[in-house]
């Protein structure tokens, strides 16, 4: 009896390691500023805010990843960014399955709220996210995420909704969110 | 068996040490995070 309690213990204990090393990090990139590669980072809060008149996106063909911090939850992660004629989209993937849309949440969140900041290049910039479900841009926009990230994403897969598409836009005058 | 609560919390508290402050390590497990989520996901 002694035995398989002890046995069960070690067991236990061997199980809580991962998931304290797990739930430390993941406690400690949400107090940071800027998300780490996996986990969700807190506000964008370093780096010069660009306001005025908008930026000339081409230089984000060059950009691997940008973070993103929406305002409402104040929350940041990376992600993949693409232009297109003169405009900036991101994407959610894997949002067709039940443990995709556990993971990524994010994409419901902007739903709700738009109001963003993202970070390229050191720089800020205020955005509001605008969810594009169909359109002509769409297949554009497509192609580029599928070019520069060799993704398997298409015109149907978004009209599917396994894909968020969202636009980058400039921030919405109508709203009276300020960042941090 | 009180002994062996003190072992599992300094067990866990040396746990959290070496994931926050020793060089390398967070990154790993992130990767390994990842991989598994993807796995799912997929």
């Amino acid at each position: 009896m002694k035995i398989a309690q002890k046995l069960f213990m070690v067991i236990g204990v061997l199980v809580l390691i991962p998931v304290v090393a797990v739930a430390a990090l993941a406690v400690s990139a949400r107090n940071s500023d800027g998300p780490s590669g996996v986990f969700s980072g807190g506000p964008l809060v370093a780096g010069e805010l660009v306001t005025g008149a908008e930026p000339d996106w081409t230089f984000a063909r060059d950009i691997g990843t940008i973070e993103l911090q929406l305002l409402e939850p104040p929350r940041s992660r990376l992600i993949w960014v693409v232009e297109h004629e003169g405009k900036i989209y991101v994407v959610s993937g894997y949002m067709g399955s039940a443990i995709g849309r556990l993971w990524k949440r994010w994409p419901v969140e902007a739903g709700r709220d738009g109001r963003a900041i993202v970070r390229i290049g050191g720089k800020r910039y205020q955005r509001t996210l605008i969810r594009i479900k169909t359109g002509s841009e769409v297949e554009g926009v497509t192609a580029e995420f599928s070019r520069k990230y060799r993704s398997a994403m298409t015109l149907a897969t978004i009209e599917a909704g396994t894909t968020w598409l969202f636009e980058l836009a400039p921030p919405n005058p109508d709203t009276n969110g300020t960042p941090g | 068996m009180k002994k062996f609560y003190w072992i599992i919390g300094g067990v866990m508290i040396a746990v959290v040490l070496i994931v926050l402050f020793v060089p390398g390590v967070a990154e790993y497990i992130e990767g390994e995070v990842l991989t598994w989520l993807v796995r799912l996901s997929g």
